[in-house]
């Protein structure tokens, strides 16, 4: 490990695809051959289309879905606890807390797996903190996801991945699904959040305004491969890829 | 010039048991022909309730409490369910967010299409299929006669999202509703739709009223803005006079939520 | 009420048999097996609201306590067959692979038989008791709830709430037991109460086939045994047990029909 945080070397996905009762299974080629290394303390912005493969390799670096072949490593002398140490932040907030849960207990239960606090007014307590961190009133600890907005689901997933004390988060579109001004306020928490806990982002998006909002350094995908990469300052002024351009041609509308 | 569509105090209610909750609450909007006009506005600020009370297609659980719908000046909300039904679908068209649900699994785009061509202009099959590939041909589709014959599920979100404007286009309607259109589609996508609608307009005439919570729609396309914020509108201008000189918290919201992540430099 | 006709008229139903199974003690005329050879098979009086059997019991005070029977052995049955099934099909759904396909398998091979004939084996060979017909009836009766979880455990898995415990770190035993069986219990739900009434039935049977509940401990369908001697001249022996059995299924039917509407 020469100073990186996470090294992702030729990383491959395929896909086995039903194509119904006549039809042969098709393959599908999610990721073809993706390395990069990320520094501590980066936010490493991934901008594509869908289908490019971003949230498949979000998924693989959460350790949520096993790469067909090639690596994904952290370094443990940083990492030493891969489920603690590392959280991801899904795209969906209707559907990324269990509905019968209330919402003091979920954000309380990575306490409990990880033997963090004891107790139940110990789990309450740093329950209703890691709340307040985010921008939510404690007193509505017991109630469900349900009576909550996206954007407040989405503070309570961030809440709940905060509770691991992690170093690492993984955000796979975590604003994409909400309405632009309640993002603005979700992407402050995120720079805040980086700037308390020192954390490191992989920060997956189709909006570019978002990426240059927050990215330190940026790799663009499209169809499983990087086609370009680089500081997220040379990308917006200076891309030398056909796609790039195009893109962001769409995005300056 | 008359007012194609003008909307006057509307108040739209959800929930007839226990306290109603006013979704939309004394609008004001007026659109005039061949006029683009951007509904802005977050979640919940009644921009949509606004437009589906235009076109008859709020749910049963919402009930238009006060105010009038005036088309083409006549008040929609005392036309018979038959007139209506006339109207929609021939002169006020309405397109969504999620193209896919609103079209059916079981049946073709080609057979989709051709059922609102002869439904609202008598024609028969011949003439159905053939106007069917050219209305395909219209909103820019490479291989019209290929994708009739396909399945809602077999096409990219983009692709049914261009089927579905060419549905509604089916009829030259006077007033074309955009729901939030792009908000799922990828931005060059998106890019690309929002030019197919405004040259389709161009070609057209008609009106386009296009809802959406980002603004930078709004400078690129409207002549007219107008910023929704918890059941009225909070806001109307040009698209200049809502960005150089913003006057409600919400429009500065709005904008400074555009300024940040809603366009790139 | 109605919002949901079925719901109510099913917890009604269900609710004032259960109520009299509970009060059995106090809610009886008589002391169920007493005999009285003054009243042989007399007809239904003031003194003897349902009428007495061949031994001069009174026939109301034994559908009582056999409410109290019949419904116990109902409960306790699905309750086993409902466990077993979550279990298996938890398992099953969550795991995938070879667990699924062990699972599935038995699954089928059990279904294959004909349940009211294995059970009937099985009682032949052992002893009939209450206990036994519990257990009999509850493990040949776990295939429809293991089904129902396993399917709703398959489409739950796919959910980001339940990768989001994953990256958590929570175990797998966490995950099942706490997240996926607590949302997949609707259905269950509804098929439970269905089997509760499958089962009653099926006891009933048994015991009219003299395999079931033995008397003198009454039950829904011993007291029917009865019936098949004195059909002519007794019809009250056999219009209320029928008449109980009928109800109480019906009442079933109808709560799992609420239940469904309920949790939509």
């Amino acid at each position: 490990m020469t100073g990186h945080v996470l090294e992702v070397k030729d990383l491959k996905k395929e896909f086995t695809v039903d194509t119904g009762m006549f039809g042969l299974p098709l393959k599908v080629r999610a990721l073809d051959g993706v390395s990069f290394a990320m520094r501590a303390f980066d936010t490493l912005g991934v901008v594509g289309e869908s289908g490019s493969g971003k949230t498949t390799l979000a998924k693989i670096i959460a350790g949520l879905v096993p790469p067909s072949s090639g690596t994904a490593v952290f370094d443990t002398g940083v990492i030493g606890n891969f489920r603690k140490d590392v959280q991801i932040i899904f795209q969906n907030p209707y559907a990324s807390l269990d509905p019968r849960m209330r919402v003091g207990d979920a954000v309380a239960e990575p306490l409990v797996i990880h033997r963090m606090v004891s107790g139940r007014k110990g789990l309450q307590d740093r329950a209703a903190q890691l709340l307040e961190t985010v921008g939510i009133e404690p007193s509505v600890m017991n109630r469900f996801p349900a009576q909550f907005s996206g954007g407040q689901r989405q503070r309570i997933c961030i809440a709940r991945a905060l509770a691991c004390e992690p170093k690492f988060l993984v955000l796979d579109e975590p604003v994409s699904s909400l309405d632009l001004t309640i993002q603005v306020k979700l992407l402050e928490l995120f720079r805040q959040l980086k700037e308390r806990y020192r954390l490191t982002y992989v920060f997956v998006s189709h909006n570019l305004g978002i990426i240059r909002y927050l990215a330190d350094s940026v790799i663009v995908m499209k169809d499983g491969r990087i086609v370009e990469r680089g500081d997220c300052a040379d990308i917006f002024s200076a891309p030398r890829q056909e796609y790039t351009r195009a893109l962001l041609a769409a995005a300056r509308g | 010039m008359e007012n194609l569509l003008e909307i006057k105090n509307l108040r739209v209610e959800f929930g007839t048991e226990g306290k109603p909750v006013a979704a939309v609450d004394g609008v004001n909007l007026s659109l005039r022909p061949a006029e683009t006009v951007v509904l802005a506005g977050e979640s919940g600020s009644g921009k949509s309730v606004t437009a589906l009370s235009v076109a008859g297609l709020l749910p049963p659980e919402a009930v238009i409490r006060s105010g009038e719908v005036i088309f083409q000046g006549r008040d929609l909300r005392r036309l018979s369910g038959g007139e209506f039904d006339r109207v929609r679908g021939r002169e006020i068209a309405y397109i969504f967010q999620e193209p896919a649900s609103y079209l059916d699994p079981v049946y073709t785009i080609g057979s989709q299409i051709a059922e609102t061509l002869t439904l609202h202009q008598g024609l028969d099959t011949g003439a159905a299929a053939r106007e069917t590939l050219s209305l395909l041909a219209l909103v820019r589709i490479g291989e019209p006669e290929r994708v009739a014959r396909s399945y809602p599920h077999q096409l990219s979100g983009g692709m049914n999202q261009r089927v579905f404007i060419a549905m509604a286009l089916a009829c030259r309607p006077r007033l074309l509703i955009a729901d939030e259109p792009t908000t799922s589609l990828d931005i060059t996508i998106e890019a690309q739709i929002i030019s197919l609608l405004c040259e389709l307009k161009e070609k057209f005439g008609f009106s386009l009223l296009f809802i959406t919570h980002n603004l930078a729609i709004g400078r690129r396309i409207a002549e007219r803005i107008y910023i929704m914020h918890r059941g009225t509108v909070v806001e109307e201008g040009s698209p200049q006079s809502i960005f150089n000189s913003p006057a409600h918290f919400h429009t500065k919201e709005l904008i400074a939520a555009y300024e940040k992540i809603g366009r790139v430099k | 009420m109605r919002k949901n006709p079925y719901l109510t008229a099913g917890v009604v139903i269900i609710g004032l048999m259960s109520l009299a199974a509970i009060f059995a003690p106090l809610l009886s005329p008589y002391d169920p097996s007493v005999i009285d050879h003054a009243n042989l098979l007399s007809s239904p009086s003031a003194s003897h609201v349902m009428g007495t059997d061949s031994l001069g019991r009174d026939l109301l005070s034994r559908m009582i306590y056999g409410a109290r029977i019949s419904l116990s052995i109902g409960l306790i049955a699905v309750g086993i067959s409902v466990i077993l099934g979550i279990l298996l099909g938890a398992l099953a759904g969550f795991y995938g692979g070879w667990v699924d396909t062990l699972i599935m398998r038995f699954a089928d091979i059990m279904l294959c038989f004909p349940t009211f004939f294995l059970i009937l084996a099985v009682v032949a060979l052992t002893e009939p008791s209450i206990f036994n017909i519990m257990a009999i009836i509850g493990l040949t009766g776990w295939m429809g709830a293991a089904r129902l979880v396993r399917g709703e455990i398959l489409s739950l898995k796919e959910r980001e709430f339940i990768q989001a415990e994953q990256s958590l770190g929570a175990s797998h035993a966490r995950i099942i037991g706490l997240h996926l069986v607590p949302n997949a219990m609707g259905p269950v739900m509804v098929h439970a109460t269905l089997g509760i009434a499958s089962a009653i039935l099926l006891e009933s049977g048994l015991s009219f086939l003299g395999l079931g509940v033995q008397p003198p401990v009454p039950s829904w369908g011993n007291i029917l045994i009865e019936s098949k001697s004195t059909l002519g001249i007794a019809w009250w022996i056999t219009l209320y047990p029928g008449l109980a059995i009928l109800l109480t299924i019906l009442g079933f039917n109808f709560l799992s029909e609420g239940l469904k509407k309920k949790l939509g």
